[in-house]
């Protein structure tokens, strides 16, 4: 699964991250930052108009949908080499191999969840404060009914929260904990762009 | 694999369709085209207009004359899972399921070829587009497709699919 | 152009006979089953299409002469544009139909579809007849054999299925039924107000399907004018009745067609 980019918004609706990795972006046609943010702030719109789009047959039945999203180990993470394990503090101030090993619920009830088109699959990851993840990868889902595919479907949807979940705790280690940064800015700390660089290499 | 509902909206921003099914393990269940689902109607075609728009912002020309434009499959909320489907006539056709639900496209296309072509498209005494005058564009039409055999054979189908 | 627009399977190609396959074929029968395939074939939807379309394009046409007749010469010149007329959709004009009070109108419409037919009656029987099908001896027909030639070989030729059931009384009335008439089986009516209560629903839809019955009325007259039967002397009616199978009529059209034949003169006319 290879990102290709990748969009922080903040709680009303304007970019403060973006950022296109791989060669792959170079096919793309040439947006300026201008249309980044005219995409940023539509997608804002459109997670809050997709909340209110409910089957009735939901409204009546109200089961109780199931939120958790279960933890797939390993997105992201550098292959494990065992002569690397003097490197302790690689994670800044996760200890542990990794950011979080348990499953977790998702924050976003209704909205905007993933997007899937014939060349790219857009993944939209929403914070309890608001904040929204959004990654686009260029891999396809694939069209097949049968049961296999299934299981790979909902795995290429796990593995997208998972490694946006990532993001946001890289987010609240390198952008939250800095003091210079004003809150609903842009982004501009090289730390959390190597980490981001780092994490999205190696979910290739 | 529950489906909650189905749409097809023309080319002239209408809802020409709407069927929704509310009581899951009762096919039968259910409204056509009642006049509640019209907002929803409108909200659900915003939506995908939008997404719409901003796929083909992000996406890449076709390499050559032949290849397809990227298409919309499917959009997942928090609650379900919208499949979608387009025809170059300009008709949209829309499945509400579960979110757990693969891609539907084949059905859709199906219900596309032998269902949609064969009882509205070949039908001599039935419209094939559903505006009569300028007022009835731009989201404001309010004929619907009405057709018994339409609307019974798209029940058949669909049925096992439901529970 | 994308793919999924071509509805695949409705594109077949219409195969004008098929004779059964017979273990030992004489070689006549062989010759004329390479025949039958070596013969040019056309777009079964295509096909469709145009057959279907003669009745809104008849209904065009009399309106149209029927408006010059109204006006008078001098109202007809002003009336003369460059610019186009617009375009009335096929559906409309066959809902019209349904509203014409004016009786003789809607005679000559249904005069027009029955004469179109009448003359592509005739063709027929001159071309099965050319195909030289030793399966058939024209000499030798009568009344009967006749109109089993109809419900076989030129249903066949012309719709691409046979006729479910042919009733008669010897005594030169018969009875045609088809069961799924192909042209209209999947016809119904759209109804867009949503005001019509069932029955009157149906009413209108039947109402509306006649013209097209005006057809294979045609046809078969043809035929049987080809073959000897004077027209003047042929009475050849359609009527709706009731399917065998009450779940088939949810699902597409829901009456069968029985077309009444009823030949006065019941020796053939052979010309001179």
């Amino acid at each position: 699964m290879a990102i290709e980019t990748l969009l922080i918004v903040n709680k009303s609706g304007g970019l403060i991250y973006h950022r296109n990795f791989g060669e792959a972006c170079e096919k793309r046609k040439k947006l300026t930052s201008n249309d980044y943010l005219i995409i940023a702030s539509t997608l804002h719109s459109i997670l809050a108009i997709s909340g209110q789009i409910t089957p009735r047959a939901l409204k009546l039945n109200q089961d109780d949908i199931d939120y958790t999203i279960p933890y797939v180990p390993g997105v992201g993470m550098p292959s494990s080499d065992s002569s690397n394990n003097s490197k302790m503090s690689k994670l800044g101030s996760f200890k542990g191999d990794d950011y979080f090993k348990e499953s977790f619920t998702s924050w976003n009830k209704s909205g905007l969840r993933q997007l899937s088109t014939d060349q790219f699959t857009m993944f939209v990851y929403q914070t309890l404060t608001g904040l929204k993840f959004i990654a686009i990868s260029s891999s396809v889902l694939p069209k097949n009914n049968e049961m296999e595919t299934s299981k790979n479907l909902n795995l290429a949807n796990q593995i997208g929260d998972n490694f946006l979940r990532k993001i946001y705790c890289i987010y609240s280690d390198y952008v939250m904990k800095d003091p210079l940064y004003s809150l609903e800015m842009p982004i501009k700390s090289e730390n959390f762009d190597k980490k981001v660089q780092e994490m999205v290499y190696n979910v290739q | 694999m529950t489906i909650y509902s189905f749409w097809i909206f023309d080319k002239h921003c209408n809802c020409i369709f709407d069927k929704e099914w509310t009581i899951p393990s009762q096919p039968r269940s259910g409204t056509t085209n009642s006049k509640q689902n019209e907002n929803v109607a409108k909200l659900l075609y915003g939506l995908i207009f939008s997404l719409r728009s901003i796929t083909d912002k992000i996406s890449s020309d076709p390499v050559d004359f032949l290849s397809q434009k990227n298409r919309i499959r499917s959009i997942t909320t928090g609650k379900c899972r919208v499949h979608l489907f387009e025809t170059a006539t300009g008709f949209w056709f829309a499945l509400m399921t579960d979110f757990k639900q693969d891609d539907y496209y084949d059905i859709l296309n199906h219900i596309y070829k032998n269902i949609f072509v064969r009882f509205i498209s070949l039908n001599y005494i039935s419209p094939s587009d559903f505006v009569e005058n300028e007022d009835e564009k731009g989201g404001q039409g309010i004929r619907k497709i009405n057709n018994k055999n339409f609307i019974n054979n798209l029940e058949l189908f669909l049925s096992p699919l439901i529970s | 152009m994308q793919q999924q627009q071509q509805p695949s399977n409705i594109t077949r190609r219409h195969d004008p006979s098929h004779p059964h396959h017979h273990h030992q074929l004489t070689e006549e029968q062989q010759q004329f089953q390479l025949f039958q395939e070596s013969l040019p074939k056309i777009n079964r939807l295509v096909y469709q299409m145009l057959l279907n379309e003669i009745i809104p394009t008849s209904i065009s046409v009399q309106n149209r002469l029927d408006e010059s007749d109204d006006n008078s010469d001098a109202e007809q010149l002003k009336k003369l544009s460059i610019s186009e007329k617009p375009v009335v959709p096929s559906h409309k004009l066959v809902s019209q139909m349904h509203e014409i009070k004016n009786e003789g109108r809607y005679n000559n419409i249904l005069e027009r579809i029955r004469t179109i037919g009448f003359k592509l009656g005739c063709k027929i029987a001159d071309l099965l007849v050319f195909a030289n099908n030793p399966n058939l001896n024209f000499r030798d027909m009568d009344l009967l054999a006749i109109m089993k030639f109809v419900c076989r070989d030129v249903w066949k030729l012309v719709f691409g299925k046979q006729i479910d059931n042919l009733k008669t009384n010897h005594r030169g009335t018969f009875y045609l039924i088809d069961y799924s008439y192909q042209p209209i089986k999947n016809f119904a009516l759209n109804d867009d107000t949503n005001k019509l209560s069932a029955e009157e629903l149906e009413k209108k839809e039947l109402k509306s399907v006649e013209p097209f019955l005006e057809l294979p009325v045609g046809i078969i007259k043809g035929v049987l004018e080809a073959l000897g039967y004077n027209a003047k002397e042929t009475i050849c009616l359609a009527t709706y009745i009731d399917l065998p199978n009450e779940d088939a009529s949810h699902y597409g059209f829901s009456k069968g067609i029985s077309f009444h034949v009823q030949v006065t003169n019941t020796t053939r006319q052979q010309q001179p």
